[in-house]
């Protein structure tokens, strides 16, 4: 499957590593990024835009990645959309359960810019 | 504080061991009261029980008497000199035992007098049949001198007995005392020693669950300051990675240039405060105490936040004050310049932030206070606490590091002093810490006062 016109959600409360992230997968990758800074604006993006998979920060101020990522899969609109977390514990303990509450992948922070959508590309098999 | 469990055992210890030990003696001196008072029962039993024998021996000497005087058989003579052989050894124990009693002795005189008589009388009885035979023991018995002489023995062994019997009614009792005494004091010991033996447990489980809270917060900060460190370290490398690739221009280039020197600023913002609080609760850190005057302490954080403020549109009040202090002038300025950053942080453009100092009781009492979003009443404690601002997003979007009021609270502490924050939800806040004022106030011309460059003299309420 091609790499490219690939839409990215990329959900993060913080602005430096959003900006980051998102023009690494534009520069690198050509892919195109919304970026949402906390879990409510990222849910109804993903309900409006639905993008082709979603970056989602595990630790967030107002409700957490986990919380987000069930939110998105009670959506008739979001639920079938891939969700990958961006987290600084990459323990496989930690892995696991993030893959048990339904994520499709883990990414560690920090991240190789050059790489990131490699990594993407690679664990959702595109 | 430094109370280790094995301390606390020890200390737990040696208290039972002295508690038990005084109640050891004084259960000593109660139950040897008690086997006092039990032995008293038992001698008052014992003359008892002599008084009952004389009496006894007596009525026997009467009936071997009686004996030999009807039939005149030597048998009822020889019983007779054994009954009266046995009388004297009698006595005199009782003599012995009622030695501790006056009035018993003066009665046990009298006993012996007429049990004497009593005898001088029978063996008379014995002579007059042997040489004039039964109606001479008649002529003589005519008097009834013995039966007087017994009544009269009767009498003192009836008072006798009933003043022992009235000893022993009060020894009785007394020993009764003695056994509730005793009960209780041992109670009071079992009691005392479980006491004991309790609290050093709880003690030494408060001591446990103290040390066990302590080592979970330190993972927990050890986990915190990680992620806190990896945030910036994120930026940084996905920027520089990316300018690095040649794949950017040069506006996009500047930008990530951008994130990356403010992102690494900021880590070292962190690390810098990770390590102040570190040294400053761990101890390592030594105050270096000068008298300093709280009015020119307020009057120089609010010059080093003068920029900060101008450039967040908020100016600065600052009121004159006049108090000594005996304190480190540099870290005592380095919690009003928290405070003031904080306070300026949150204020909206064009409001103010007021700084005073004043005397309150036996301290300088410092106070930066703001018209911004205030803090909520459960939040107050905890706002002191590592990384624990009232919103978790407040570091991102405020740029602090999260340690700032941790830092202060460690540095007005040491200083022996308090820190705490009022005000309403929405109307803003006011924090407050005192340090306590120096014991002997010197004149304001020797109070050292580190040259501030461009610092200008603030007036009463001058704003900067």
């Amino acid at each position: 499957m091609g790499r490219h016109s690939k839409h990215i959600l990329l959900i993060d409360d913080e602005d430096d590593i959003r900006e980051v992230a998102a023009m690494s997968l534009e520069t690198v990758a050509g892919w195109r990024v919304t970026c949402a800074r906390s879990c409510a604006e990222g849910v109804k993006l993903a309900e409006d835009a639905t993008p082709d998979a979603i970056l989602l920060d595990v630790m967030m101020p107002d409700q957490d990645g986990p919380q987000t990522l069930r939110l998105l899969r009670q959506n008739a609109k979001t639920k079938s959309i891939p969700v990958l977390f961006l987290t600084a514990k990459v323990q496989p303990v930690e892995r696991q359960r993030l893959k048990d509450i339904g994520a499709s992948g883990t990414l560690a922070k920090p991240f190789d810019p050059m790489k990131l959508a490699d990594e993407i590309a690679q664990t959702l098999g595109w | 504080m430094k109370r280790t469990v094995e301390k606390t055992v020890l200390t737990g210890f040696i208290i039972v061991l002295a508690l038990l030990g005084m109640v050891g003696v004084v259960s000593q001196r109660t139950i040897h009261g008690l086997i006092d008072d039990s032995q008293w029962v038992n001698h008052t039993h014992e003359v008892l029980e002599l008084l009952q024998r004389v009496s006894f021996q007596i009525t026997q000497a009467e009936a071997s008497v009686r004996g030999f005087v009807i039939t005149a058989n030597s048998g009822f003579e020889s019983q007779y000199a054994l009954d009266r052989s046995g009388i004297e050894p009698l006595l005199s124990e009782l003599k012995v035992k009622t030695s501790d009693n006056p009035s018993e002795q003066a009665k046990l005189l009298q006993l012996d007098s007429i049990v004497r008589e009593r005898f001088a009388g029978l063996d008379d009885a014995i002579q007059t049949r042997k040489v004039g035979g039964l109606p001479a023991v008649l002529a003589l018995s005519r008097n009834n001198r013995g039966l007087i002489l017994s009544a009269r023995i009767t009498t003192v062994i009836g008072e006798m007995r009933n003043e022992e019997n009235g000893l022993l009614a009060e020894r009785n009792q007394r020993e009764r005392e003695s056994s509730r005494r005793a009960f209780f004091v041992v109670l009071f010991a079992v009691m005392l020693g479980m006491t004991a033996v309790l609290a050093s447990v709880f003690l030494a489980f408060r001591d446990l669950t103290r040390r066990r809270e302590v080592d979970r917060l330190k993972s927990e900060f050890v986990s915190v300051v990680s992620h806190e460190l990896r945030t910036p370290l994120t930026s940084i490398y996905g920027s520089l990675g990316l300018l690095s690739s040649g794949l950017l221009g040069s506006e996009k280039g500047k930008r990530m240039l951008e994130i990356a020197v403010n992102n690494t600023d900021r880590l070292i913002r962190l690390l810098n405060d990770i390590l102040d609080i570190e040294k400053l609760e761990s101890g390592a850190t030594q105050l270096s105490r000068t008298l300093c005057d709280a009015g020119d302490l307020i009057r120089r954080s609010a010059e080093l936040m003068k920029a900060m403020a101008e450039e967040h549109k908020v100016t600065i009040q600052v009121s004159e004050a006049k108090a000594t202090i005996d304190a480190d002038c540099d870290r005592i300025l380095q919690c009003l310049t928290n405070l003031l950053s904080n306070a300026i942080k949150f204020s909206d453009p064009g409001s103010q932030v007021w700084i005073k100092a004043a005397v309150v009781g036996d301290d300088a009492q410092f106070e930066v206070a703001d018209r911004g979003r205030g803090i909520p009443t459960e939040k107050r404690e905890s706002i002191f606490e590592r990384f624990q601002q009232v919103d978790a997003s407040d570091s991102r979007r405020k740029s602090g590091t999260g340690l700032g009021l941790a830092i202060t609270r460690s540095i007005v502490l040491q200083h022996g002093g308090r820190i705490w924050v009022t005000g309403e939800l929405g109307k803003g806040s006011s924090f407050c810490f005192t340090i306590p004022l120096a014991t002997t106030p010197q004149d304001s011309g020797d109070l050292l006062k580190p040259p501030l460059v461009g610092m200008s003299k603030g007036e009463n309420g001058k704003a900067f």
